[in-house]
């Protein structure tokens, strides 16, 4: 019996120190670098159930500047500078364009916090293993519990390049892929990342996010490990005024978006789940406004911070 | 997918090819990378409703209505009994699974840059925010 204890705590300990280990957070520390820093440009393939597309992706680093091409279908374009993010959806010749003014200042964004990631997932190395002629290192973010999915992440050895990304469910099964076919590193112009599209004639939905205290709305209970990180107000598609709240456990977020309900609109809210990738979407009405709850996580997580969304009446 | 089908004949296709093994298996066969099916890795089909979109125009007025009762048995008895237990959905109860909103990729593109996820990961996670099927065909 005691020798028992023994060998649980002793699994335990080792547990902790492997969760905690120097070497496995310094990897995502170097993931976080490259991402931030480095210049290149690839070919990755998204795959989400028995879908797959393929897009471009090029980074210039001396501007941080991003360019996205998705290559299959219709070419969607997304640009992000250090200030915005920029849709270009040819097929309705709409700019979709989000600030990021906000989420610069995110805290959770910063590498310091990386270490608050152990509390609700063992972080360690898997395998090494060959991706599109890079050897990647395999990192392991294994949840704690069954309210968060479970991260396969290879990163180039020397770069630190994220080469493959894996969303794991508590069954073991991979629901979103991300998997870079070509990559090449450095030599990148600012030419490379300009958008394609003129889209000079095209609408231009603004979300005009900025920080906002949203009286009255809250949730009744908080889903363990996830904490308020953000709220704002916006707009969302072509002129719909919301309210968004972000909780997040550092890894993985959920927006909750409030939209108030006229006439017209109520007829459109349909109460329920739908899923896109490892994403969910959990639709339901609480007083008189449409709730929204978006995030990458398990269903019932998703759920759960929808079924808590409340609105107390503020007294004046 | 490669622009020939009607919006919603796409969608239906991809309702019938997620609902249908034999056609599921068929489509990986031959849109699926090469490299994840070398690696065995098997990505498993969207959560997606068996039955197809008239099912859901049927399903539909039954769903409002429902809303509309809780709307007005909020109105009625105010935000005191919020707290009550009958107020809120259990967690246990399944929920009904609907397809994603027509506005799906507006919500996910709002939500994307708050996600830390995209840290590690970069630009890459923003493609969700433009792919194609998350979109309703619209009317």
């Amino acid at each position: 019996m005691l020798g028992r204890i023994v060998v649980a705590a002793a699994i335990l300990v080792a547990g902790a120190a492997h969760a905690q280990s120097p070497e496995t957070l310094s990897w995502l520390r170097k993931m976080y670098d490259a991402s931030q820093k480095l210049s290149y440009t690839g070919t990755f393939v998204y795959q989400q159930g028995a879908r797959s597309e393929t897009s471009r992706i090029t980074r210039y680093g001396a501007g941080d500047i991003e360019r996205l091409e998705v290559l299959d279908g219709v070419p969607r374009e997304i640009v992000r500078t250090r200030d915005t993010v920029r849709c270009y959806l040819p097929d309705s010749k709409v700019v979709k364009v989000e600030n990021r003014a906000a989420d610069r200042t995110f805290p959770a964004l910063l590498p310091e916090k990386v270490g608050a990631l152990a509390k609700h997932y063992d972080i360690s190395l898997g395998e090494t293993r060959r991706i599109a002629g890079f050897d990647c290192q395999a990192i392991l973010l294994t949840p704690k519990d069954n309210l968060r999915y479970g991260y396969r992440l290879y990163a180039d050895a020397g770069s630190g390049i994220l080469l493959k990304a894996m969303t794991v469910d508590a069954a073991g099964e991979t629901i979103e892929q991300f998997s870079f076919t070509q990559l090449a590193i450095g030599n990148v112009t600012r030419e490379m990342v300009r958008p394609r599209h003129a889209a000079a004639t095209w609408r231009i939905d603004n979300a005009e996010a900025s920080p906002a205290h949203l009286a009255g709305w809250g949730l009744t209970s908080e889903l363990p490990g996830f904490r308020k990180i953000m709220e704002l107000r916006r707009r969302l598609g072509e002129s719909r005024h919301a309210g968004q709240v972000v909780y997040s456990d550092g890894l993985a977020a959920v927006s909750v978006f409030i939209e108030p309900l006229d006439g017209a609109r109520r007829e459109a809210v349909r109460t329920g789940l739908a899923s896109v990738g490892a994403i969910h979407i959990y639709t339901r009405e609480v007083a008189n406004h449409m709730v929204t709850v978006v995030g990458e996580a398990p269903a019932a997580s998703v759920q759960r911070i929808a079924n808590a969304v409340e609105y107390r009446e503020t007294r004046k | 997918m490669d622009g020939e089908l009607a919006e919603r004949e796409a969608a239906e296709t991809i309702a019938a090819l997620t609902s249908d093994a034999g056609a599921r298996s068929a489509w990986s066969t031959y849109h699926l990378i090469g490299d994840a099916l070398r690696e065995g890795h098997s990505v498993r089909a969207p959560r997606r409703p068996a039955a197809n979109a008239p099912f859901w125009r049927v399903a539909l007025p039954a769903t409002a209505v429902a809303a509309a009762v809780a709307l007005v048995s909020w109105v009625a008895f105010g935000p005191v009994q919020q707290s009550q237990p009958a107020q809120v959905a259990p967690v246990a109860q399944a929920p009904a699974t609907i397809p994603p909103p027509r506005a799906a990729n507006d919500y996910l593109l709002a939500h994307q840059g708050f996600s830390p996820r995209v840290a590690l990961q970069g630009m890459t996670a923003y493609v969700r925010t433009v792919s194609d099927p998350a979109e309703e065909p619209r009317r």
